[in-house]
């Protein structure tokens, strides 16, 4: 018989033709939907090994034990999606308080928008409180006052006595004793990194001097940005380039000053937020505002006193220094916490709603689940509660939990959540020259597990499934046409 | 066996063109091929058909 080649040969071309047209069909997701399941038996692509090893246990048979609090995994996908839904199948034997999963949204300052997938706390509180729900908001009351979420959002009861889980609540702060200070003063210690603040405005502009240095110890750019909020709007922002040196000589620059000034601004409280990398600190930072209360971390530089006092209302306060110079007895409310190693995070729990803290030496990272001020006088707190892995009803004040929390449910024995992340604010990055592969960073954020202690508590994952919707090809291919893109 | 040698010189450059341009599409659109073909079995198989053609080449015997 005889072979003929050409046939053969348009055949395989053929062949090779509809591979490539399925693989482009794969990448393109034209329908906008696409489905990626890890089930800890084969690796994935698309959702990589969860890190940091020392953090985890090797997968085995079909799961993984979580033994240190957070862990990432890294999602790889064809192109962009707008939202995934996430779905994790795991156990919780030591019946840690709070799990958490969320994706990350402003690589400067690490921040992940994270969902909840199981709140014990709230669990428990669901079998001895009165409980009223609504969608997927949930209404705990230590005993019934409300007999609806309307009526209890319409009269409000008194700030202190309301813990929030997963949920904002706007309520106007306002300070009715508060007046305007007429001199400027200055925090002179200096403050490395991003952070973020509540002031207070009255009858008065909102006025900061930052003094800022550049240690140039990394390679980036480093940008400076500060951004006032207010309600969780924001109402200004405002940027100050690199130094110019995008070097990791470690030249330092010379000292640089970003007014922040907004002259006629309506009362209230304002949050400021300084979005900037490691490797700025500020000196030190001028104001003519009474109240000046950060936001659950401070990292204190350099500081011109030997024993620098800082108020808080955190009640688990962790300290940890990466400098071995710096190593210390930290005093909390007359109590002596050793920081006696480097890069290991120590935790005090105070049964106190407002504690002092006094540092022996600088260099340390404080942080928290409530506010820092270096004078007690300029702390001020709008927030509500928020219901953290430290919060006990029995030794609370709180008499009303609003939390939008739908408990997991149990299949085959495991645990099943879902949540539903934005990816259209998560921070991605581009991972290919000429397509549009993306790469975006999960958390599963476990608070209170740690790999370094002595308890052998853990969180077992077996699954990992993402649903992922964006932007059909069509609706792409519409908006390009209209010009909108 | 002439009539092997030529099927499989096809299939051979058949592999050696899939090798290539899988490798470009990978290389320009990371994972668009690796996430659901490994591209190790097609090198595989291409090493191992061009064995059998230099194996059988009637140039040869």
């Amino acid at each position: 018989m005889e072979i003929n080649v050409k046939t053969i040969r348009y055949f395989l071309l053929l062949v090779l033709a509809f591979f490539i047209l399925v693989f482009f069909y794969l990448a393109l997701a034209p329908s906008g939907r696409m489905s990626l399941d890890y089930d800890f038996m084969k690796p994935s692509y698309e959702i990589k090994k969860i890190t940091p090893i020392d953090r985890v246990e090797p997968v085995n048979g079909g799961s993984q034990k979580i033994i240190g609090n957070p862990v990432y995994f890294t999602l790889v996908t064809p192109r962009p999606f707008d939202t995934a839904v996430l779905e994790l199948k795991f156990k919780n034997p030591a019946e840690l308080p709070i799990v958490e999963a969320g994706v990350l949204a402003d690589k400067k300052i690490w921040r992940y928008h994270t969902q909840p997938l199981e709140n014990n706390l709230l669990d428990e509180l669901e079998k001895n409180w009165n409980v009223l729900k609504k969608g997927e908001l949930s209404l705990f009351q230590r005993t019934k006052k409300f007999d609806s979420i309307e009526n209890f959002l319409e009269n409000l009861p008194d700030k202190d006595s309301v813990a929030l889980f997963n949920h904002n609540l706007q309520k106007k702060y306002l300070l009715s004793n508060y007046s305007k200070s007429d001199q400027k003063k200055t925090i002179n210690h200096s403050l490395r990194g991003a952070y973020q603040f509540y002031t207070y405005v009255k009858d008065e502009a909102l006025d900061f001097s930052f003094y800022l240095t550049d240690l140039n110890k990394n390679k980036e750019a480093d940008q400076i940005e500060v951004k006032v909020y207010s309600d969780n709007d924001i109402v200004h922002s405002q940027t100050m380039n690199d130094d110019g040196n995008k070097n990791d000589n470690g030249a330092k620059s010379s000292q640089r000053i970003m007014d922040l000034k907004i002259p006629e601004i309506s009362e209230g409280v304002y949050k400021v937020e300084i979005l900037v990398n490691d490797d700025i600190v500020t000196d030190k930072i001028e104001t003519s505002q009474r109240k000046i209360a950060f936001i659950n971390k401070l990292w204190l530089s350099n500081s011109l006193d030997p024993n620098v006092k800082i108020k808080t209302n955190s009640q688990a306060i962790n300290f940890q220094t990466t400098n071995p110079a710096k190593l210390q007895n930290v005093k909390i409310n007359g109590s002596d916490l050793a920081i006696n190693q480097t890069y290991r995070q120590y935790t005090f729990s105070s049964d106190k709603s407002d504690s002092e803290i006094i540092l022996e030496k600088d260099d340390v990272i404080i942080s928290g689940d409530g506010l820092f001020s270096f004078d007690e006088e300029e702390l001020l707190n709008p927030e509500f509660k928020k219901i953290n892995s430290n919060f006990h009803p029995d030794n609370s004040q709180i008499n009303f939990v609003l939390a939008d929390y739908t408990a997991p449910e149990i299949v085959d024995g495991w645990k099943k959540s879902v949540v539903k992340l934005d990816l259209k604010s998560a921070y991605k990055e581009k991972a290919s020259i000429l397509g549009a592969t993306t790469k975006y960073s999960f958390i599963i954020s476990v608070p209170g597990l740690k790999a370094d202690d002595e308890l052998k508590d853990f969180i077992e994952i077996s699954g990992i499934k993402i649903d992922l919707n964006g932007t059909s090809l069509w609706k792409k291919i519409l908006k390009i046409i209209k010009g909108e893109m | 066996m002439k009539k092997y040698y030529l099927i499989l010189r096809e299939i051979f450059y058949f592999l050696t063109c899939s090798a290539i341009i899988l490798t470009l599409l990978e290389s320009g659109w990371n994972g668009m091929v690796l996430a659901y073909f490994n591209i190790n079995w097609l090198l595989i198989s291409w090493v191992f058909v061009g064995i059998v053609i230099l194996l059988i080449n009637p140039k040869n015997s």
